[in-house]
């Protein structure tokens, strides 16, 4: 007899089997659209690979030159004509140099070759999501099937899917972690499912050094588990602490060589303080309070994380961001019906509109948001700050923007309204994509005006 | 399965038609969407700058006009000639906006654009054409700006995939035209399957209320 979850992911095949059809061809063309090294950080990104596959070692921020070869592509590095990207942990970097190394033919052929490896990063970041929302809303479509099309369907989160930089390795890594917290939750941290996520975690930061923005969901999914413990057992104490030193302290304990030498190097684990003195980068930056009081930063940031395809240079136009801004406040205000609604409903005796269960996964999933969230303004008070910063908890935005749609919707018509978002959602793909993003790069008479 | 199949053409073919035959504007290609005549360092913004087309039939600009004097109503006048020593204007427009239309600030969350159509110019591509503002006789004292322009043609969407498939780094081969063309018929129908799996479902599990209620899992409504 086949388990259940196998007999859901095989009833699921039907609409999945299409679903990533799509994802990996419209993967493959925005890979072909999007103008060579125009991706944000793509230049600095693909030298760094290539240093590492020439044997050339990790390198300093402020000493470590681009070659010849980036020179066309100038207008699309931050701090020409420095690699600005040294700054970061080098494991994206060399695990591709041995696939920089054999792929034949030049840069242009290499750049596409690891182009590939992030559409497959993507499609796995995908199938994150799907099991993330299969786990926490089972029984309900609207969920299970709208969290990963709307990830697959999310234009930016594509964007990175298809460019050479280390952020889709993050959102993976992020996605993993999310779905082993939340399959601990319901499944209690064994002392081998804390190591695994404790060695996702110190993979994440080898990646890039604000995968720590992860464990505030981690501590909040060890919390769920210490309270349900501590209601049965008296010997609740020695566990969590277990579980925290594998799922926290270990992988502080295994980045710490990476931290150590940017300590040596810049002054601070993170480097953070180098950044901030390059001209370009801190003369960008602002006071938290700026951020949190500016309408216009806002705009920005909605803007950056549906639009503004690399370097913003290809932005959506007003009407479409404000039909998604219009979206995502109905999203909202159904989140905060949604909160009011369980609030008052305790009180009265309601029934819950989601178990226990899917109650500990939201806040999760908030809970990362926020994280990351704060990530984003940490960043502005170094330097400019976008949205993809945010971006490693696609799940969670996912999840949250379903659930403040699903409030407004009555239980029989969301399959109908799931299937207008998806449509509504491939719509404008392919309206962006012909409307702005190919007309940016080709055209009968030019295109890409910043490209060599 | 015949009613599937259907449905599954009539899709493909709505999706097919929106990407290829649909006339769209698209927008011509410009570092941020748009050509800036606002320069914010020395506090300077003039009437007029040159745009470049990079497809046929340019029919519509949008302008980010900023009045920084209260006027009733603005009569604009907006022209456009080719960028060629003693070239005549070949389109121009009147307009009327009122202040709320084009005041200088502008809030969070508006479009500050003004949407201004006219005849397309059919040979358009690779041109460069000057677009610039005039104020009419009444708002002869008027203090008003020309931020920045967005230009645009209208084409069908098969114009847009053809000048894509020509301009592919690494030059238009056929293999690589071959692997773009694969790409976009699995694009469409992967999207027109599940389009129509996602309509049947709701058709099946969304028009009974009774059944849907059984179904509907774990969330229930507000």
């Amino acid at each position: 007899m086949m388990p259940r979850s196998s007999l859901r992911a095989s009833a699921d095949a039907r609409w999945l089997i299409p679903l990533f059809a799509l994802f990996f061809a419209k993967q493959i063309l925005i890979l072909a659209i999007i103008g060579p090294f125009t991706g944000h950080d793509e230049v600095d990104h693909f030298f760094y690979i290539a240093r590492l596959a020439d044997g050339d070692g990790l390198g300093v921020v402020g000493q470590v030159e681009l070659p010849d070869a980036a020179v066309p592509y100038q207008d699309y590095v931050a701090d020409f004509p420095y690699n600005a990207e040294v700054i970061q942990p080098p494991l994206y970097h060399g695990l591709l140099a041995p696939l920089y190394q054999l792929v034949p033919g030049g840069t242009l052929a290499r750049l596409y070759a690891l182009r590939l490896v992030s559409v497959l990063l993507g499609v796995v970041a995908v199938w994150l999501v799907y099991l993330i929302a299969r786990q926490a809303f089972p029984g309900d479509s609207f969920m299970r099937i709208g969290m990963p099309a709307f990830v697959a369907l999310q234009p930016q989160f594509s964007f990175e899917a298809a460019i050479v930089n280390h952020d889709i390795l993050v959102i993976v890594l992020f996605s993993l972690v999310g779905y082993l917290v939340q399959r601990g939750i319901r499944e209690g941290f064994s002392r081998r499912a804390s190591l695994v996520i404790g060695l996702v975690i110190a993979t994440g930061l080898w990646t890039k050094v604000s995968f720590g923005l992860v464990l505030p969901m981690v501590g909040v999914g060890l919390l769920f588990a210490a309270l349900d413990e501590r209601r049965r057992d008296a010997r609740w104490l020695g566990p969590i602490v277990s579980r925290v030193s594998l799922t926290m302290v270990l992988p502080v304990v295994l980045v710490l060589p990476w931290f150590v030498r940017s300590y040596r190097l810049y002054g601070d684990p993170t480097g953070a303080q180098r950044l901030r003195e390059i001209p370009e980068y801190g003369e960008q930056a602002r006071s938290y309070a700026e951020m949190l009081t500016s309408a216009v930063f806002w705009q920005g940031r909605l803007e950056d994380f549906w639009g503004n395809y690399g370097w913003r240079q290809v932005p959506f136009d007003p009407a479409m961001y404000q039909l998604i801004w219009m979206a995502w406040g109905a999203a909202l205000l159904g989140l905060m019906a949604l909160v009011v609604r369980s609030v008052l409903g305790r009180r009265a005796g309601w029934p819950p509109m989601l178990n226990h269960y899917q109650a500990r996964t939201v806040t999760l999933w908030a809970v990362a948001v926020v994280s990351v969230m704060f990530g984003v303004l940490y960043v502005g008070t170094i330097q400019f700050t976008q949205s993809r910063f945010a971006f490693p908890a696609m799940p969670g935005f996912a999840l949250l923007s379903l659930l403040g749609w699903a409030v407004w919707a009555p239980s029989r018509l969301r399959p109908f309204g799931l299937a207008v978002m998806v449509s509504l959602l491939i719509v404008m793909n392919l309206l962006v994509a012909i409307r702005f993003l190919v007309p940016y790069y080709y055209g009968p008479g030019g295109g890409a005006l910043l490209l060599p | 399965m015949r009613r599937w199949i259907i449905g599954l053409i009539a899709v493909v073919g709505a999706l097919l038609a929106l990407a290829l035959a649909m006339p769209v504007e698209v927008r011509h290609s410009a570092p941020f969407g748009f050509r800036q005549t606002l320069d914010r360092t020395r506090g300077i913004a003039v009437d007029g700058i040159a745009i470049e087309s990079n497809y046929p039939n340019f029919n519509r600009v949008d302008l980010d006009l900023r009045a920084y004097t209260e006027e009733e109503q603005y009569d604009l006048t907006v022209t456009i000639r080719p960028v060629q020593e003693g070239a005549e204007p070949i389109r121009t427009v009147h307009i009327n906006r009122p202040f709320d239309a084009i005041r200088v600030e502008k809030g969070a969350l508006a479009n500050p654009f003004t949407t201004v159509r006219f005849e397309p110019i059919a040979d358009s591509e690779g041109k460069a054409y000057y677009v610039w503002v005039e104020l009419g006789p009444r708002n002869d004292d008027a203090v008003v700006a020309l931020w920045s322009v967005k230009s645009y043609s209208r084409v069908r969407g098969a114009e847009v995939l053809a000048a894509l498939a020509e301009g592919l780094p690494g030059g238009a081969n056929l293999p690589a035209r071959l692997a773009l063309g694969g790409a976009m018929l699995v694009f469409v129908v992967a999207a027109g399957v599940l389009i129509v799996i996602l309509g049947r479902e709701a058709w099946i599990n969304g028009w009974s209320s009774r059944r849907a209620a059984a179904r509907a899992g774990d969330l229930e409504p507000l």
